[in-house]
Protein backbone atom coordinates (compact mmCIF):
# COMPACT_ATOMS: atom_id res chain seq x y z
CA UNK A 1 0.00 0.00 0.00
CA UNK A 2 2.99 2.13 0.53
CA UNK A 3 3.79 1.53 -2.90
CA UNK A 4 0.37 2.62 -3.93
CA UNK A 5 0.90 6.05 -1.86
CA UNK A 6 4.23 6.73 -3.90
CA UNK A 7 2.14 5.91 -7.14
CA UNK A 8 -0.50 8.16 -6.49
CA UNK A 9 2.11 10.57 -4.94
CA UNK A 10 3.54 11.29 -9.08
CA UNK A 11 0.12 13.52 -9.40
CA UNK A 12 2.00 16.07 -7.09
CA UNK A 13 5.05 18.00 -7.63
CA UNK A 14 8.15 16.49 -7.01
CA UNK A 15 9.51 18.73 -4.03
CA UNK A 16 6.21 18.15 -2.69
CA UNK A 17 6.00 14.70 -2.98
CA UNK A 18 9.90 14.17 -1.80
CA UNK A 19 8.59 16.12 1.42
CA UNK A 20 4.97 14.30 1.76
CA UNK A 21 6.38 10.70 1.65
CA UNK A 22 9.20 11.35 3.34
CA UNK A 23 7.14 12.78 6.57
CA UNK A 24 5.12 10.30 6.45
CA UNK A 25 7.71 7.59 6.29
CA UNK A 26 9.35 9.81 9.54
CA UNK A 27 5.70 9.35 11.46
CA UNK A 28 5.39 5.40 10.31
CA UNK A 29 2.08 6.07 8.92
CA UNK A 30 0.82 2.75 8.24
CA UNK A 31 0.11 1.83 3.94
CA UNK A 32 -3.30 2.12 4.23
CA UNK A 33 -3.04 5.72 5.74
CA UNK A 34 -0.73 6.95 3.96
CA UNK A 35 -2.40 6.22 0.67
CA UNK A 36 -5.29 8.05 1.86
CA UNK A 37 -3.43 10.92 3.20
CA UNK A 38 -1.28 11.34 -0.13
CA UNK A 39 -4.82 10.66 -2.16
CA UNK A 40 -6.66 13.40 -0.01
CA UNK A 41 -3.77 15.68 -0.78
CA UNK A 42 -3.78 15.33 -4.23
CA UNK A 43 -7.11 15.61 -4.39
CA UNK A 44 -7.19 19.18 -2.51
CA UNK A 45 -4.32 19.95 -5.13
CA UNK A 46 -6.44 19.05 -8.75
CA UNK A 47 -9.55 21.02 -7.02
CA UNK A 48 -7.17 24.37 -5.72
CA UNK A 49 -6.24 23.77 -9.65
CA UNK A 50 -9.47 24.27 -10.86
CA UNK A 51 -9.95 27.30 -9.21
CA UNK A 52 -8.28 29.60 -11.97
CA UNK A 53 -9.96 30.20 -15.48
CA UNK A 54 -6.74 29.01 -17.00
CA UNK A 55 -7.75 24.80 -16.84
CA UNK A 56 -11.57 25.64 -17.77
CA UNK A 57 -9.75 27.50 -21.15
CA UNK A 58 -8.11 24.37 -21.91
CA UNK A 59 -11.56 22.01 -20.99
CA UNK A 60 -14.28 23.96 -22.95
CA UNK A 61 -12.00 25.49 -25.61
CA UNK A 62 -9.62 22.47 -26.33
CA UNK A 63 -11.07 19.65 -25.41
CA UNK A 64 -14.53 20.70 -25.44
CA UNK A 65 -14.92 23.16 -28.95
CA UNK A 66 -11.95 21.33 -30.82
CA UNK A 67 -12.20 18.20 -29.94
CA UNK A 68 -15.73 17.93 -30.92
CA UNK A 69 -14.59 19.71 -34.68
CA UNK A 70 -11.25 16.98 -34.59
CA UNK A 71 -13.40 14.42 -33.84
CA UNK A 72 -15.34 14.90 -37.17
CA UNK A 73 -12.56 14.99 -39.70
CA UNK A 74 -10.98 12.08 -37.37
CA UNK A 75 -13.97 10.37 -38.16
CA UNK A 76 -14.09 11.04 -41.89
CA UNK A 77 -10.33 10.12 -42.40
CA UNK A 78 -11.13 6.70 -40.36
CA UNK A 79 -13.95 5.86 -42.74
CA UNK A 80 -11.77 6.90 -45.89
CA UNK A 81 -8.85 4.63 -44.77
CA UNK A 82 -11.20 1.87 -43.88
CA UNK A 83 -13.17 1.68 -47.31
CA UNK A 84 -9.37 1.66 -48.83
CA UNK A 85 -8.20 -0.34 -47.02
CA UNK A 86 -11.21 -3.19 -46.93
CA UNK A 87 -11.53 -2.62 -50.57
CA UNK A 88 -8.28 -3.64 -51.69
CA UNK A 89 -7.86 -6.18 -48.82
CA UNK A 90 -10.91 -8.07 -50.66
CA UNK A 91 -11.08 -7.31 -54.11
CA UNK A 92 -7.49 -5.79 -54.97
CA UNK A 93 -9.27 -2.39 -55.65
CA UNK A 94 -9.69 0.96 -55.07
CA UNK A 95 -12.49 2.06 -53.21
CA UNK A 96 -14.76 4.08 -55.80
CA UNK A 97 -18.12 5.30 -56.08
CA UNK A 98 -18.08 6.95 -59.41
CA UNK A 99 -17.96 10.23 -58.34
CA UNK A 100 -14.78 11.13 -56.92
CA UNK A 101 -11.37 9.50 -58.59
CA UNK A 102 -9.29 7.93 -56.47
CA UNK A 103 -6.69 10.54 -56.56
CA UNK A 104 -9.24 13.10 -55.30
CA UNK A 105 -9.71 10.63 -51.95
CA UNK A 106 -5.39 10.56 -51.46
CA UNK A 107 -5.59 14.07 -51.68
CA UNK A 108 -8.93 14.36 -49.55
CA UNK A 109 -7.18 11.85 -47.03
CA UNK A 110 -4.14 13.86 -47.21
CA UNK A 111 -5.42 17.50 -46.20
CA UNK A 112 -7.59 15.66 -43.66
CA UNK A 113 -4.62 13.48 -42.08
CA UNK A 114 -2.27 16.72 -41.98
CA UNK A 115 -4.68 19.10 -40.54
CA UNK A 116 -6.04 16.69 -38.00
CA UNK A 117 -1.83 15.63 -37.16
CA UNK A 118 -1.35 19.83 -37.05
CA UNK A 119 -4.23 21.02 -34.94
CA UNK A 120 -3.48 17.99 -32.95
CA UNK A 121 0.08 19.56 -32.01
CA UNK A 122 -0.94 23.10 -31.82
CA UNK A 123 -3.75 22.01 -29.16
CA UNK A 124 -1.47 19.84 -27.11
CA UNK A 125 0.59 22.32 -26.38
CA UNK A 126 -1.97 25.37 -25.86
CA UNK A 127 -3.87 22.88 -23.51
CA UNK A 128 -0.17 22.26 -21.71
CA UNK A 129 0.51 25.87 -21.55
CA UNK A 130 -3.37 26.49 -19.82
CA UNK A 131 -3.89 23.41 -17.90
CA UNK A 132 -0.60 23.25 -16.20
CA UNK A 133 -1.09 20.40 -13.25
CA UNK A 134 -4.13 19.06 -14.47
CA UNK A 135 -3.02 18.91 -18.49
CA UNK A 136 -2.74 14.25 -17.85
CA UNK A 137 -6.35 14.90 -17.14
CA UNK A 138 -7.59 17.27 -19.87
CA UNK A 139 -5.01 15.52 -22.57
CA UNK A 140 -6.88 12.17 -21.83
CA UNK A 141 -10.33 13.65 -21.98
CA UNK A 142 -9.38 15.48 -25.04
CA UNK A 143 -8.77 11.98 -26.67
CA UNK A 144 -11.41 10.54 -25.41
CA UNK A 145 -13.70 12.77 -27.07
CA UNK A 146 -11.40 12.91 -30.25
CA UNK A 147 -11.56 8.96 -30.40
CA UNK A 148 -14.20 8.08 -28.71
CA UNK A 149 -16.86 10.20 -30.66
CA UNK A 150 -15.05 9.73 -34.00
CA UNK A 151 -14.94 5.65 -33.13
CA UNK A 152 -18.59 6.13 -32.04
CA UNK A 153 -19.25 7.48 -35.36
CA UNK A 154 -17.44 5.17 -37.10
CA UNK A 155 -19.70 2.57 -35.40
CA UNK A 156 -23.21 4.09 -36.79
CA UNK A 157 -21.94 5.13 -40.28
CA UNK A 158 -20.73 1.28 -40.94
CA UNK A 159 -17.58 1.92 -40.97
CA UNK A 160 -16.66 -0.27 -37.23
CA UNK A 161 -14.08 -2.41 -36.93
CA UNK A 162 -16.31 -4.20 -34.65
CA UNK A 163 -18.30 -7.38 -36.65
CA UNK A 164 -22.13 -7.45 -35.84
CA UNK A 165 -23.89 -5.26 -34.05
CA UNK A 166 -21.81 -2.97 -31.15
CA UNK A 167 -22.14 -4.34 -27.33
CA UNK A 168 -23.65 -1.52 -25.48
CA UNK A 169 -20.82 -1.40 -23.01
CA UNK A 170 -18.66 -0.36 -25.92
CA UNK A 171 -20.21 3.06 -25.54
CA UNK A 172 -19.55 3.61 -21.87
CA UNK A 173 -15.65 2.45 -21.51
CA UNK A 174 -14.08 4.97 -20.37
CA UNK A 175 -11.17 5.21 -22.68
CA UNK A 176 -11.35 4.05 -26.32
CA UNK A 177 -8.64 1.67 -27.05
CA UNK A 178 -5.76 2.48 -29.19
CA UNK A 179 -6.30 2.05 -32.95
CA UNK A 180 -3.27 2.78 -35.18
CA UNK A 181 -4.94 5.41 -37.01
CA UNK A 182 -5.50 7.23 -33.77
CA UNK A 183 -1.87 6.44 -32.73
CA UNK A 184 -0.52 8.20 -36.00
CA UNK A 185 -2.94 10.83 -36.17
CA UNK A 186 -3.77 11.89 -31.98
CA UNK A 187 -1.03 10.52 -30.04
CA UNK A 188 2.13 11.26 -31.97
CA UNK A 189 1.47 15.02 -32.86
CA UNK A 190 -0.45 14.88 -29.10
CA UNK A 191 3.42 14.22 -27.71
CA UNK A 192 5.19 16.51 -30.20
CA UNK A 193 2.81 19.56 -28.91
CA UNK A 194 3.41 18.57 -25.10
CA UNK A 195 7.07 18.71 -25.73
CA UNK A 196 6.14 22.29 -27.82
CA UNK A 197 7.74 21.83 -31.01
CA UNK A 198 8.30 18.70 -33.64
CA UNK A 199 11.78 17.46 -32.73
CA UNK A 200 14.44 19.21 -34.09
CA UNK A 201 11.89 20.22 -36.79
CA UNK A 202 9.34 23.03 -37.24
CA UNK A 203 8.31 25.42 -34.39
CA UNK A 204 4.72 25.05 -33.69
CA UNK A 205 4.03 28.53 -34.90
CA UNK A 206 4.45 27.31 -38.66
CA UNK A 207 2.43 24.27 -37.87
CA UNK A 208 -0.46 26.28 -36.95
CA UNK A 209 -0.29 27.84 -40.22
CA UNK A 210 0.16 24.72 -41.60
CA UNK A 211 -2.83 23.46 -40.09
CA UNK A 212 -5.13 26.44 -41.30
CA UNK A 213 -3.99 26.07 -44.95
CA UNK A 214 -4.65 22.16 -44.68
CA UNK A 215 -8.40 22.75 -43.48
CA UNK A 216 -8.84 25.15 -45.93
CA UNK A 217 -7.50 22.89 -48.62
CA UNK A 218 -9.47 20.11 -47.18
CA UNK A 219 -12.72 22.02 -46.90
CA UNK A 220 -12.03 23.68 -50.36
CA UNK A 221 -12.11 20.23 -51.91
CA UNK A 222 -14.96 19.05 -49.89
CA UNK A 223 -17.12 21.27 -50.80
CA UNK A 224 -15.99 21.54 -54.71
CA UNK A 225 -16.83 17.59 -54.58
CA UNK A 226 -19.77 17.43 -52.64
CA UNK A 227 -21.45 20.38 -54.75
CA UNK A 228 -19.72 18.76 -57.96
CA UNK A 229 -18.04 21.78 -58.36
CA UNK A 230 -20.36 24.81 -57.26
CA UNK A 231 -17.48 25.99 -54.73
CA UNK A 232 -18.70 28.47 -52.12
CA UNK A 233 -15.76 30.21 -50.88
CA UNK A 234 -17.81 32.24 -48.28
CA UNK A 235 -18.39 29.10 -45.88
CA UNK A 236 -15.27 27.72 -44.93
CA UNK A 237 -14.27 30.74 -42.11
CA UNK A 238 -17.04 29.11 -40.19
CA UNK A 239 -15.38 25.81 -40.34
CA UNK A 240 -12.20 27.07 -39.33
CA UNK A 241 -13.35 29.83 -36.65
CA UNK A 242 -13.63 27.07 -34.22
CA UNK A 243 -9.59 26.03 -34.28
CA UNK A 244 -8.48 29.36 -34.93
CA UNK A 245 -10.63 30.91 -31.78
CA UNK A 246 -9.02 28.20 -29.12
CA UNK A 247 -5.49 27.62 -30.68
CA UNK A 248 -3.96 31.21 -31.49
CA UNK A 249 -2.60 31.11 -27.88
CA UNK A 250 -0.15 28.92 -29.23
CA UNK A 251 1.59 32.13 -30.55
CA UNK A 252 1.85 33.26 -27.12
CA UNK A 253 3.30 29.64 -25.93
CA UNK A 254 7.28 30.11 -24.80
CA UNK A 255 9.62 28.02 -25.55
CA UNK A 256 7.88 26.89 -28.95
CA UNK A 257 10.43 29.06 -30.48
CA UNK A 258 13.45 27.46 -29.05
CA UNK A 259 16.09 26.41 -30.93
CA UNK B 1 -6.88 37.88 8.38
CA UNK B 2 -5.97 34.59 9.06
CA UNK B 3 -7.90 31.88 9.73
CA UNK B 4 -7.86 29.39 12.59
CA UNK B 5 -5.65 26.32 10.95
CA UNK B 6 -3.98 29.21 9.43
CA UNK B 7 -2.86 30.55 12.70
CA UNK B 8 -2.75 26.82 14.27
CA UNK B 9 0.23 26.35 11.68
CA UNK B 10 1.91 29.94 12.04
CA UNK B 11 2.06 29.47 15.78
CA UNK B 12 3.13 25.73 15.27
CA UNK B 13 6.22 26.82 13.14
CA UNK B 14 7.12 29.67 15.26
CA UNK B 15 7.52 27.35 18.43
CA UNK B 16 9.66 24.98 16.46
CA UNK B 17 11.76 27.51 15.41
CA UNK B 18 14.80 25.98 13.03
CA UNK B 19 13.18 22.65 13.10
CA UNK B 20 9.49 23.61 11.69
CA UNK B 21 9.23 21.10 8.74
CA UNK B 22 5.84 18.99 7.81
CA UNK B 23 6.19 16.32 10.08
CA UNK B 24 7.10 18.17 13.12
CA UNK B 25 4.27 20.85 12.43
CA UNK B 26 1.69 18.42 12.46
CA UNK B 27 2.97 16.47 15.41
CA UNK B 28 2.84 19.86 17.13
CA UNK B 29 -0.62 20.59 16.25
CA UNK B 30 -2.16 17.47 16.87
CA UNK B 31 -0.44 18.02 20.77
CA UNK B 32 -1.15 21.33 21.67
CA UNK B 33 -5.06 21.89 19.36
CA UNK B 34 -5.65 18.06 20.80
CA UNK B 35 -6.97 17.52 16.91
CA UNK B 36 -5.74 15.42 13.84
CA UNK B 37 -3.92 17.30 11.30
CA UNK B 38 -4.19 15.62 7.58
CA UNK B 39 -1.31 16.17 5.25
CA UNK B 40 -3.90 17.49 2.67
CA UNK B 41 -5.19 20.58 4.63
CA UNK B 42 -1.02 21.28 6.10
CA UNK B 43 0.10 20.90 2.70
CA UNK B 44 -2.16 23.07 1.26
CA UNK B 45 -2.21 25.37 4.12
CA UNK B 46 1.61 25.88 3.77
CA UNK B 47 1.71 26.45 0.14
CA UNK B 48 -1.37 29.60 1.16
CA UNK B 49 0.83 31.21 3.61
CA UNK B 50 3.96 31.40 1.55
CA UNK B 51 2.05 32.96 -1.45
CA UNK B 52 0.81 35.54 1.30
CA UNK B 53 4.24 35.79 2.31
CA UNK B 54 3.96 35.12 5.73
CA UNK B 55 6.19 32.02 5.94
CA UNK B 56 8.98 31.18 3.85
CA UNK B 57 9.77 27.48 2.72
CA UNK B 58 12.77 26.06 1.66
CA UNK B 59 14.09 21.94 0.85
CA UNK B 60 16.29 20.35 4.05
CA UNK B 61 18.81 17.52 4.29
CA UNK B 62 17.11 14.24 3.54
CA UNK B 63 17.28 11.58 6.85
CA UNK B 64 17.39 7.89 7.55
CA UNK B 65 13.91 7.87 9.05
CA UNK B 66 12.57 9.99 6.49
CA UNK B 67 13.62 6.86 4.05
CA UNK B 68 16.45 9.46 2.67
CA UNK B 69 13.83 12.07 1.66
CA UNK B 70 13.84 15.81 2.00
CA UNK B 71 12.43 17.92 4.75
CA UNK B 72 10.20 21.23 3.54
CA UNK B 73 11.92 23.48 6.35
CA UNK B 74 9.13 26.28 6.91
CA UNK B 75 10.22 29.44 8.50
CA UNK B 76 8.05 32.91 9.39
CA UNK B 77 8.53 35.63 7.98
CA UNK B 78 7.95 38.77 10.26
CA UNK B 79 4.69 39.92 8.25
CA UNK B 80 3.43 36.32 9.76
CA UNK B 81 4.41 36.86 12.90
CA UNK B 82 2.16 40.32 12.98
CA UNK B 83 -0.98 38.49 11.40
CA UNK B 84 -0.77 36.33 13.71
CA UNK B 85 -0.23 38.48 16.69
CA UNK B 86 -2.94 40.36 14.95
CA UNK B 87 -5.06 37.24 14.75
CA UNK B 88 -4.57 36.61 18.96
CA UNK B 89 -4.98 40.58 19.80
CA UNK B 90 -8.99 40.16 17.84
CA UNK B 91 -9.82 36.92 19.50
CA UNK B 92 -8.87 37.73 22.93
CA UNK B 93 -10.88 40.74 22.49
CA UNK B 94 -13.82 38.83 21.07
CA UNK B 95 -13.66 36.53 24.06
CA UNK B 96 -13.03 39.21 26.84
CA UNK B 97 -15.76 38.90 29.45
CA UNK B 98 -17.28 35.35 27.78
CA UNK B 99 -17.94 32.61 30.50
CA UNK B 100 -15.45 29.99 28.89
CA UNK B 101 -12.51 32.60 29.18
CA UNK B 102 -11.07 31.78 31.96
CA UNK B 103 -11.80 27.59 31.40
Amino acid sequence: MIRLAELVGLALDPRERESVLGDLAECGTSGGRAFFEVLGLVARRQLLIWTDWRPWFGLIGIVGISGFCLSRLFGQVSLNIFQQVSAWRHFRVHYNVGVTSFRDVMIYVGCLSGAIFCWTAVNTCVLKAFSRRAFWLTVLLFYVVVHGSAMAWAIFSGASVIRGNPPWWIFLTPVPPLHPVALLLFVLPAICGARRRLPGIVPLTVIFTIAAALLGEYHAHDLERLSGGSFRPAAWPAIIAPYLLVSWPVFLVKGQRRA
Amino acid sequence: MLGEFEYLVISAAARLEDKAYGAAIREEIEKTAKRSCSIGALYTTIDRLESKGLIETWMGEATAARGGRSKRMIRVTGKGAREAAAFYQAVTRATRGLAWETK
